[in-house]
Order: C-alpha cells, then structure tokens, then sequence
C-alpha cells in the first residue's frame, strides 16, 4: 500500500490521504507564500518550490502522484542501498519526482529534457514497456539501484550491475571493446587527457578540451545519445570516426585514472558533460576516501573507473555498477539522479556542461563554485570561460566522485572558471551567482542536499560549508510554468494579497490573483498646489484686460438733447405767428402782395391753350384723383381752370375718381365751387364713380371703357347719356383733366393712358408738392398743360380776368412762404453762430 | 331758433373737428385722437359702401344673378379669388389666398414696368435729346434758350445719374472712394438733388399753407369774418 509521509510529523500515511493522520497537517500543500520575482540585483533566495505543487501542471503533478505511489518500493531499495553504502537521503518532494510518469500520459507534452531527466526510454520504448516507466519513476524519485533497472538494452548493458567482476560484469557490446588496440586513437586521447589533467596544471581549458566535440554532444537529443551508446556498443573506441566529438569526452569519463570513484554510466541517460565532468575531476582530484583502488590498465578507461568500484561494492547483480557507485555515494543519490540523468537538459543547462567537463587543469576546489558551475544553466556557464585560469589549482581540489552532483561542486570539477577560488574574481562570480536565475527546484533541492550531502561525504564541502551556495533565479521557461507567478508581475500589493480563489481552476489556491492588479496607485499621487501663481505684473495685465472687456460691453448712453422744452416753446411760437399772420392777413384781406406773371411758354398758359381749343360741348373726362385732406387746395387751384372751360366751351363732362374717395370729392366740388356753372349731374356731367385696380384698371379704362365702368356711380346706364354721347374710346373724349395732389398718380394716367389718349389733350391740375415731379412730362410733351398749386391758379384767374380764391390768399400765402423762408434763414443762423462757438472752443482746447 | 341748415351743421362740425386737429399743436390729446378716429372711421365706411356699391355689386353680384351663363362663368374666376382674398383675414388660412394676390401683384407689375418703360423712360429720354434739336427753335434766341435749357437738364440728369454710380474701389489708406471724375460729377448732381429735393419741400410746404389758408377762409366764412 503506498503511504505518504507527514512532512511535519514524519507520520506515515496513506497516499491518496490529503491531511496527516497524525497532525492534521495538509499533506499536499496548496501552494507556498508567492514569492515576488526577484528583480535586477536582488539577491535570490531559497524557494520551496515543492509548495507549488499544486500549480504545477497536470503531467507534472500526476508524475509525482505516482512517484508517491511507489515510495514504500523505493524506500525499501533506497535502504538497501543506504544498508551497502551511505545512508541514503530520502528522495524529498521535488518538482521533477514525478516526470517519469507524465510520459505514460501525454508523450508530446513532455519535453525530451524532462524525459531524460527521468531516465526514462525514448517514447517508442515507453509505449512498449510501460512497466519500466514506473521503474524510472522510481529511479527519478528516490535514487535507487532497483528503480534504475533499465530496460532498453543499450542502457541495460551500461548498466549492468556487476556483483561479478568487472571482465564478467562486462556487457556483451562492451567486449570488442576491450580487445581494441592500445595504439587506439581514441585511448591514445583518453590517456593523454588522464595525464595532462593531472600533471600538467598550466594547461588552460581551451587548449585541454577539444571545443568542437562538446557542442554536438550536448545538443544531441536522448534518442542520440543511445545511438551514441550503441555506437559505443557496437563499436570500439577507435573505430568510430562519426564519434569523433562525443568520444573524447566520454572516455575522459572514464578515464580510470581519473575516476577513482564510481561514476554512473554515460549510457544512464547521463549527459556526456557530466561523463566529462567525472572524467576530469579525478585528474585534477585527489581520490576520495569512497573512491575505489586504480583499475586494471587492460581495462578501457572508462570501464576501468567503474569496475573496481563496483567489484568492491555488495551490490546485486541487477544492479547497474553505476548505480552502486550511486549507492556508495549517498550524496549524489538524489541530487545526482535528477541532475545526472538529464542528458536532454535545457539548453542552459546544455550550455553548462561542455564547460564543465573538460580540462582536469581546470578542475578548482572550490566546491561550491562548481558545484553552481554544474547546476547553473548557460547563462553560468557563459561566464565560465571567462576564467581559465584555473589550472592553477591544485587538482587534489576538485577530487569528487564525478556522479555526485551534490560533490562535485565542491570538487569543481567543471570549468576552470569556477575552480579559482583565489582569483580575484571570485567574490564577484559569488555576486554574480547571486544575481543570476537558476530553477528554484534547484534552489531547494539541490543546494539543500548538496550541504547535505557534502557535509557527510566531502570534507572539502564541509569544510566550506560556511560558503553557501549562491541561489539562483528561475529561469523563464520555470517561472512560466508556475501560473501564479507568471500571472503576477512585481506588484506590491501582490504579495500581500491573502485571499484565497473560491471557484474556477484555481480554487483553494492563494496569492494566485492579485486583487488590485494595475488597480492600485504605486506611489502616492503628487500633491499639486491649486493657488495660482501669478506675479503682481500678470495681475495687474489681467485686473487690465478686465478693465478693457467691462469697456467693451458697457453700454454707452445716449446723448438725450436737452433742448426738449425750447422746440415745444418754439413750435408754438411759429404756430402762433402763422396764424397770426396768415390767418390776420386772410381775414383783413389785403392784397399786398402782387400775383405772379404770366409766361408764354408756362406750362399754365398750355393748360389755357387746350382748354381754348377743345371744341364746345364736346366731351371732357375729369379724374378725380387727389385725397379729402387736399381739397382745400386742390378745389382752389382746379376752381378758376375748370370755370374757364366751363365758361367757355361747355363741355359735357364726365367724372371718374381713381380713389374711393374721390367720387364724393367730385360731387363736392361740383356742387360746391361749380355750383354757379348750372351743371346738373345726368345731364351736363355724369359720374362714372370709382374705378378700381389701380394702374391696371387705369390701363384696362383706357383700353375699354365703356366695357370697364359700364355704371355711373348711381348704378345707372351711363353710356348712353347725353354726356358720353359719342364716347366710346378712351381717345373719343375731346380733353382728360386730372386733378391729382400725387405726382404718382399723374404719372400712371401719363404711362398708362397717355398712348391711347389719342388727339384729346391731357392737362393736369396738381398739388404744389406734386407739380415739380411732372414738370418733365410737360417738357416732353407727355401732358399738354400744368397747372400747379395756387401760384399757377392765380395765373389763370388772371387769364379768366376774374379774380377768384387765389387772388384771395395770395397775401396769406405768400406771407406764409416769406415766414417759412424766414425762419428757416434764421434757424440757420442760430445754429450756425452755436457751431461756430463750438468750433472755435475745441480749436482752442485743441 | 334759428334754422339749422345742413350745411351749418356741416360747417358746425367740420369746424369742431377742425378745432381737435389744430390741438395737435400743442401735443397729443384726445381731441386730436377723436378727430382722427373719426375721419378714419368715416373714410373707411364711406370706401367700404363706395366698393361695394359701385364695385361689388355691379360688376360682380348683379351679373352674376342676372347675367348669361357665359358672364356668370366667367365671373366664377374673380369670385373665386376675391374669396380667397378674403381668407388672408386669417392667419391659418392666409394661404388660401396667396394665389389671388400673386395674380395681383403680377399683373401690377407687369402693367407698372411696361408703362414705366414706354411712357416714362424712352419719352423722358427723347425729351432730353431733344432738347438740342434746333429744327425746334425758330429763332435764334429760342435756340440759344434751348441750347442752355438743354444744357442744364442734361448737366442735371447725368450728373444726378452719376451720383447714384456708387461703384468705388479702396484705396491705401482703407478708405473707400469713386474715381475722381465720377466723384466730381456726382457732387454737381448732389446739388441738382439738393435743389429738386428743396423744391419738393417747398411745393408741400406751399400746399399745406394752401390749406391751412382755406381752413382759415373755412372759419372766417363760418363765424362771418369776411
């Protein structure tokens, strides 16, 4: 029954239980407190990334549930081993414990670096052996001989377990090896690397390490690196040019004069840089305590490291001689099955490698640097041939079991970079650690056990134990697959965000969301002062543009005259003089002032010549066209003309009015100031009434207009009387008299009766304000006579040799025009002596 | 009592309202206002019975009950428009007689510029032409006043003409001016405005002196002054 152990309590529980039995503790943590990622310059620190198991992915997690599953299996193999060798440290939560597993599920989500790291076959392998998955499983999890039982032949072959001696235990692949010629090229290489990595220490690595065969070892894939087993299976040492680059590392590897201890084998899903890094560290190593005797010189280098190691261990013989090595080195049991196994590792750690295996002369005691030198990724490992100068180290300083990766730091074997612990470099390497990102798993796992590790095995680590390994910083690929951490950037509301999802696939995890993400400010807002800040000069330009905008929309008053009263007083003034003066002169009837001349060529004397040829009794049109407030003058001026023709020529008439008020006008005058003539209406003159439409109907009379105004204004038959007698157009009427006070309306008899008046005369008798705008129809011939206001009546009362109204006010009227003239004279005057006044004070001011 | 003939009532009252007019001199009273009330009041009934009953009903009503059909059909046209006038009383159906007013304001002015045209403009024209013919003069004198006549009416109705030319151009400064001949010629019909503009008030200060003379012979004659 698999059990899991209380990580507090240590209590054994079932598996599938998720709180101790005992302590009541969680057996499977949540998540661990998210930590903020580590930033420019900070130094990292030690992350339990086990706590973060429950992020994990899916293929992950399921690997370390069955990695749990088979821990009783693995405890019991881990004892064995701990009973033959070392006590064995128990495989501990670790994020890789379960990637064997995860090939059973998902082979492509896998990555070939996770699947070498399980020591797990190749895909094809898995899907015909399951069951040796589980077995990697358990290799993976707890580093035990049992679990690394591999069933793929070529690593089987490697790893062999060798109770029997080393020629017996000798896989079958391996046996043309051994007859292969000592003039071998390949041993030739070994041998040298074997001594040059342990005489001589000047040696720099890039003149120790062929450069060019590492790059293709590590970047070849799982799959190759069994090929490059069986190759090395299948053939010799020698006789494999196409391994020309692998090759001289692994027989480095194995050099057995440079692995006194047990190494485990290549072919263990081991990358070739720590075969390398085992190769070297014996040539630059004293030979550990654990480490076995020298191995028979018949043996191939390599082979020989691992036999003697193997013969002296009690190990079974299905176990793999590596694997006792493994066994006899407690402190590579697990750390070194994770990280030894992972010969697809990252690039990173790809990139670590080839720096690590080469030049015994660049193998340096400081422990711990390599051993940061062997578990850091590329971006350590960059760094590393930037110092060569290892070779100046004592190669006894790097003496450690090549397989225990917890060791070899603490040997060194890797670059010379991280090997001179005196250089002057050092102390800025350990900063450099501290500020560059490894894998928090192996932060947790490795370092710890590392001390571990090497406080009980090495006491060269012990001895530096003081010297803590540097943390490194997750790499990206690391932190991506941790969802939590990757979702949270370095907010500092992050974390101390303690709450915890209550549904969706986070649920029961903490600190996973932020809850303020982007949300809350990160600094305190700056304070701004609202006061403006102006100086004295900007308020006093702004009190100005106020000034000149209040200027500007300010009503401006108007001037009021105050010379209100004084215009009353004067039109009264004026008023009453005229009527004093008018009116006196009216009622005293003087007849001072003398009528005016006649003029041949006036155009009242035309007026008299037409009415001197129109033929007696014939027929005359009188339009009645002025209005009731102008009867006065209108009657006064029409009076002495009409008379005339009365007088002499006995006209029938006819009367038509242009204006409503007109016909009422006509019946005024005929019967009031043509009374004495005897017209009667019906007989001597009949009234056609008013005639409508303006010009148009001015227009259509002249047309038609018997067809126009069919009715007299009494409604009668009109024109068959004896006035119209013989009318019947326009142009039949011997004379058109048109008394009018509008120059308006005597220009629409003029234009729009004038051509259809025929041979009969059209005379106008005016207003006097309307006889200056038809003087030019006089001149032009348009009307045949004018007679304008009481200045031309008086003339032709005085042709009629009868005096008449005229005569009557014509002192009245001329008094009224002297005073008119007068005031206005003086009116001028007394504006223009203020004016000059006033003209005179501002040139003078000015 | 004595016998109060019409035309002394009529004096009576038309001194009376006489009276409330020339109270106007003083200011604005109800005197005047009566006065005024009443004119318009008689003027607007008096064109309102003189319309109809020497317009409407002739022309209109009377043929229309009387006349033949063809007289009746065609008055049908003016009755239609005259009613439709009628709804321009009407705010909401002023529209309605929009149709009869664009056919008076239509004919009006066609009859109004064919008229101006042919009986003001081209003869007015010619008038001034002629004012040079000399075959019009049969003396030498008459000729010599003609050519002066002449003279001053073409002198004032070009350069009236050019006053009204108010095409200008700006000048440097900004302001606005006429070319200089045009600006002489104007100022010179500026004065023949002036003096015709003088004439046209003193013709209607002449006829409201005419009139105020014969409301003062009215008077006279009334209260047997004269």
């Amino acid at each position: 029954m698999d059990t899991v152990k209380c990580p507090v309590c240590g209590q054994t529980n079932p598996a599938n239980a998720e709180v101790c039995q005992n302590c009541k503790s969680r057996l499977e943590p949540l998540t661990g407190p998210l930590n903020a990622p580590l930033q420019a310059g900070q130094i990292p620190t030690k992350k339990v990334t086990s706590e973060l198991e429950p992020i994990l992915p899916q293929w992950l997690r399921e690997a370390r549930e069955k990695a749990r599953q088979s821990a009783s299996e693995e405890e019991a193999n881990s004892s064995l081993i701990a009973a033959n060798n070392t006590p064995t440290v128990p495989s501990t939560p670790d994020l890789l414990a379960g990637l064997a597993s995860q090939g059973n599920d998902e082979e492509d989500e896998v990555p070939d670096w996770l699947t070498s790291l399980t020591g797990s076959a190749p895909a094809k392998k898995k899907k015909n052996e399951p069951e040796a998955e589980d077995t990697q499983v358990k290799w993976v999890e707890l580093g035990g001989h049992e679990d690394f039982e591999e069933p793929s032949p070529g690593i089987g072959a490697t790893q062999t377990p060798s109770e029997t001696p080393v020629q017996n235990t000798t896989p079958s692949w391996m046996a043309p090896q051994e007859p292969a010629p000592e003039k071998d090229e390949l041993a030739d290489w070994l041998s040298r690397a074997g001594h040059s990595s342990a005489s001589s220490s000047d040696q720099t690595p890039a003149s120790s390490q062929p450069t060019e065969s590492h790059p293709p070892a590590f970047s070849d894939s799982k799959p190759e690196d069994e090929d490059w087993l069986r190759n090395l299976e299948s053939k010799p040492f020698g006789s494999t040019p196409d391994s020309g680059p692998q090759l001289p590392n692994q027989p480095t590897a194995f050099d057995p004069q440079s692995h006194p201890t047990t190494t485990p084998s290549p072919a263990s899903g081991e990358p070739d840089w720590l075969n390398k890094l085992q190769a070297q560290q014996p040539a630059s190593e004293p030979p550990s305590p654990l480490a076995p005797a020298e191995q028979p010189s018949s043996q191939t280098d390599w082979f020989g490291a691992v036999a003697p190691q193997q013969s002296e261990s009690a190990i079974p013989t299905e176990i793999p001689d590596w694997l006792k090595t493994f066994g006899q080195t407690p402190a590579a049991s697990e750390p070194s099955a994770s990280f030894g196994s992972s010969s697809d590792l990252p690039d990173w750690l790809k990139a670590a490698a080839p720096q690590t295996s080469p030049p015994p002369a660049s193998s340096s005691p400081d422990v711990d640097k390599a051993s940061v030198s062997s578990e850091t990724p590329d971006w350590l490992s960059s760094l590393k041939p930037a110092e060569p100068e290892s070779s100046s180290i004592p190669p006894a300083a790097s003496k450690a079991p090549a397989f225990e990766a917890q060791e070899m730091p603490q040997s060194s074997a890797s670059t010379p970079a991280f090997t001179d612990n005196n250089s002057t470099a050092g102390a800025n390497v350990d900063a450099l650690f501290a500020s560059m990102q490894a894998p928090d798993w192996l932060i947790d796992s490795a370092p710890k056990d590392a001390d571990q590790s090497s406080n009980e095995t090495n006491p060269l680590s012990a001895a530096q134990k003081g010297e803590a390994i540097a943390p490194a910083e997750l790499p990206s690929w690391v932190q991506a697959m941790r969802p939590v951490e990757s979702a949270l950037p370095s907010s500092p509301t992050a974390s101390g965000d303690s709450s915890a999802e209550a549904g969706g696939p986070l649920a029961g995890l903490q600190n996973v969301l932020p809850a303020g993400l982007g949300f809350q400010p990160t600094s305190k807002p700056k304070a701004y002062s609202i006061k403006l800040n102006a100086t004295n000069e900007h308020q006093t330009q702004a009190a100005l543009l106020e000034q000149i905008l209040a200027a500007e929309t300010a009503p401006i008053p108007m001037k009021v005259p105050s010379v209100v009263m004084s215009q009353r007083i004067l039109r009264w003034a004026i008023t009453a003089l005229m009527f004093l003066l008018v009116g006196g002169i009216l009622f005293v009837g003087t007849q001072i002032f003398a009528l005016p001349a006649r003029a041949p060529s006036d155009q009242t004397e035309m007026a008299i010549s037409v009415v001197n040829k129109i033929p007696a009794d014939a027929p005359v049109l009188v339009v009645f066209d002025y209005e009731p407030s102008l009867s006065g003058e209108m009657q006064v001026v029409a009076e002495p003309y009409l008379n005339r023709l009365l007088l002499l020529k006995h006209p029938r008439l006819t009367i038509l009015s242009s204006s409503p008020t007109g016909s009422a006008l006509a019946e005024n005058f005929m019967t009031g100031s043509l009374a004495g003539r005897g017209y009667q209406r019906g007989e001597q003159y009949i009234d056609l009434g008013y005639l409508p439409g303006g010009l148009a109907g001015v227009y259509d009379f002249a047309q038609n207009p018997s067809a126009v105004m069919p009715l007299g204004a009494d409604g009668s038959q009109v024109w068959q009387t004896v006035p119209l007698k013989g009318v019947t157009r326009f142009s039949d009427f011997a004379a058109i008299i048109l008394l009018t006070d509008s120059a308006e309306a005597g220009r629409v008899w003029i234009e729009q009766a004038g051509p259809l008046r025929g041979n009969a005369s059209l005379v106008i008798v005016s207003s006097s304000q309307a006889g200056p705008m038809l003087m030019p129809y006089v001149a032009s011939g348009q009307i045949n006579g004018l007679v304008n206001g009481l200045n031309d009546a008086s003339k032709v009362e005085q042709a009629n040799g009868q005096p008449g109204s005229a005569r009557l006010y014509w002192d009245a009227y001329s008094v009224g025009l002297l005073l008119a003239a007068a005031m206005i004279i003086l009116g001028g005057l007394w504006n223009l002596v203020p004016g000059l006044r006033a003209r005179r004070a501002e040139k003078e001011e000015s | 009592m004595p016998n109060l003939s019409p035309d002394l009532v009529a004096g009576f009252v038309a001194f009376i309202l006489s009276l409330f007019i020339f109270s106007y001199l003083i200011g604005d009273n109800p005197l005047f206002r009566i006065a005024v009330y009443i004119f318009v009041g008689v003027s607007a009934g008096y064109v309102a019975s003189v319309a109809f009953r020497q317009v409407i009903w002739p022309d209109l009503l009377f043929p229309l009950v009387t006349g033949t059909f063809t007289q009746k059909a065609l008055l049908t046209i003016p009755l239609i428009l005259g009613v439709l006038l009628l709804t321009k009383v009407s705010p909401r159906l002023t529209q309605l007689g929009m149709p009869a007013m664009a056919l008076l304001v239509g004919v009006s002015a066609a009859v109004a510029v064919g008229g101006a045209v042919t009986g003001t403009l081209f003869p007015q024209i010619g008038a001034t032409i002629n004012q040079f013919d000399p075959h019009s003069a049969t003396s030498a004198a008459q000729l010599a006043e003609m050519i002066i006549n002449g003279i001053w009416i073409l002198a004032g109705v070009t350069t009236t003409l050019a006053y009204f030319h108010f095409s200008a151009r700006t000048t440097n400064d900004g302001s606005v001016r006429r070319f200089g001949l045009i600006e002489l010629i104007a100022f010179i019909g500026s004065i023949f405005l002036a003096i015709t503009l003088g004439v046209l008030f003193a013709g209607v200060y002449s006829a409201a002196l005419t009139a105020l003379i014969d409301r003062f012979h009215f008077f006279g004659t009334l209260l047997g002054l004269h």
